[in-house]
């Protein structure tokens, strides 16, 4: 019994997965804005961005069902929240601030149109995979470990 | 029958929690992969102030109606209570690091749940250690009112006192700023749910256990 678990255990820790596959049909772009594109009526219709390293990514902005969500801030770190449904004219002021600026963004975006933009996330969401697989493996170490308890107690009990 | 209908039930569920966890439910966008700790967090946070409700309300038919099961199933509430306790502070330890930059804060709500399973332990080591008898079950169950007291402290705290952990998801208190996705509330939903049967089904067996053994509630 203990050898199987114990197995299992070490397993898991040496197969700890690199990748959370729910992560694929979404990602994430980082860097600042060098151009807007802005159609006759205001609305901000998309955005290209540079990266770190010197790629361009084409982005476009969603307005109507689903619009992009903003979450932008100005440079003494107010904090804006909206989408073009709410405010277009805002949304291009706030944009056009950033790319003066150089204000690095970071966008969640899906086949190139925008869900969500943001100023750039500083830390590195992608590389704290060790932090949830600590949690997982000690919440289900716990379990594990009481439900042997539980099934030492049955046996002396039964005894 | 009903025993082996409820076990493939809950190990259903704790496999599809699994699955929406990693294979399913979007990445949040501030916080990454690690914001997935919530589908742990928060459900271990839920059995573990249940439980310390359930313990109370045990320990209070105990008192009325001087039935021992009802001391007996406190304790074997406690026993479960204390193991979510520590899921829940383990996690949400693992969670603070990469998101406040920290550990550990003083704050109300982080607090006022160390003190939650400073309540469990204290009633389980006075279960322990004081001779077995009538006036330890009364005592036990007095210790087991007053720590109930912390659980709804726990859940007003990040109302009442505005710091860094964040407001309520889901339930009466969830605000439309502080909800969740409709993915993420599923997913969060579903492992509430897993961890509930999970709950029930070890205190059923802690309950069993206890009653075999017997001498623990002389």
């Amino acid at each position: 019994m203990y050898k199987y678990l114990f197995s299992f255990l070490l397993i898991l820790f040496l197969t700890q997965p690199s990748q959370i596959f729910a992560d694929g049909h979404e990602e994430l772009v980082s860097g600042v804005i060098n151009a807007i594109s802005i159609d006759a009526n205001g609305n901000v219709e998309g955005i290209l961005i540079m990266k770190n390293d010197g790629d361009f990514v084409n982005i476009d902005i969603k307005s109507g069902e689903n619009p992009t969500e903003f979450g932008l801030e100005n440079i003494a770190g107010d904090r804006w929240i909206g989408n073009q449904n709410d405010n277009a004219k805002e949304v291009a002021i706030k944009l056009k601030d950033h790319q003066k600026r150089f204000a690095p963004l970071t966008v969640l975006h899906e086949e190139g149109a925008a869900k969500e933009i943001t100023d750039m996330e500083n830390r590195n969401v992608k590389t704290n995979l060790s932090f949830l697989f600590a949690c997982f493996a000690v919440a289900w170490v716990a379990f594990f470990a009481y439900v042997l308890i539980i099934n030492g107690r049955l046996r002396k009990a039964s005894k | 029958m009903f025993r082996n209908l409820y076990l493939i039930i809950s190990g259903a569920a704790v496999i599809l929690s699994i699955w929406m966890i990693f294979m399913w439910v979007p990445t949040e966008i501030n916080q990454g992969l690690v914001q997935r700790i919530l589908y742990v967090h928060v459900p271990f946070a839920w059995a573990s102030m249940v439980a310390i409700i359930a313990v109370a309300f045990a320990s209070l038919m105990f008192l009325v109606t001087k039935k021992t099961y009802w001391d007996n199933l406190a304790q074997s509430l406690a026993e479960v209570g204390v193991v979510c306790a520590v899921v829940m502070l383990f996690s949400g330890i693992v969670w603070a690091k990469p998101v406040w930059g920290i550990w550990w804060t003083g704050e109300a709500k982080l607090t006022t749940a160390l003190i939650l399973f400073l309540i469990y332990c204290a009633y389980l080591v006075f279960r322990n250690y004081f001779p077995p008898g009538d006036a330890r079950n009364r005592i036990a169950a007095i210790i087991a009112l007053i720590g109930a007291i912390d659980s709804p402290i726990i859940y007003y705290a990040a109302q009442i006192w505005q710091e860094n952990h964040p407001q309520a998801v889901v339930g009466p208190l969830a605000t439309q700023e502080s909800s969740l996705s409709s993915e993420m509330v599923i997913t969060l939903l579903t492992s509430v749910l897993a961890v509930t049967l999970m709950f029930i089904g070890i205190v059923w067996v802690q309950y069993q256990t206890n009653k075999l053994l017997g001498s623990n509630n002389v």
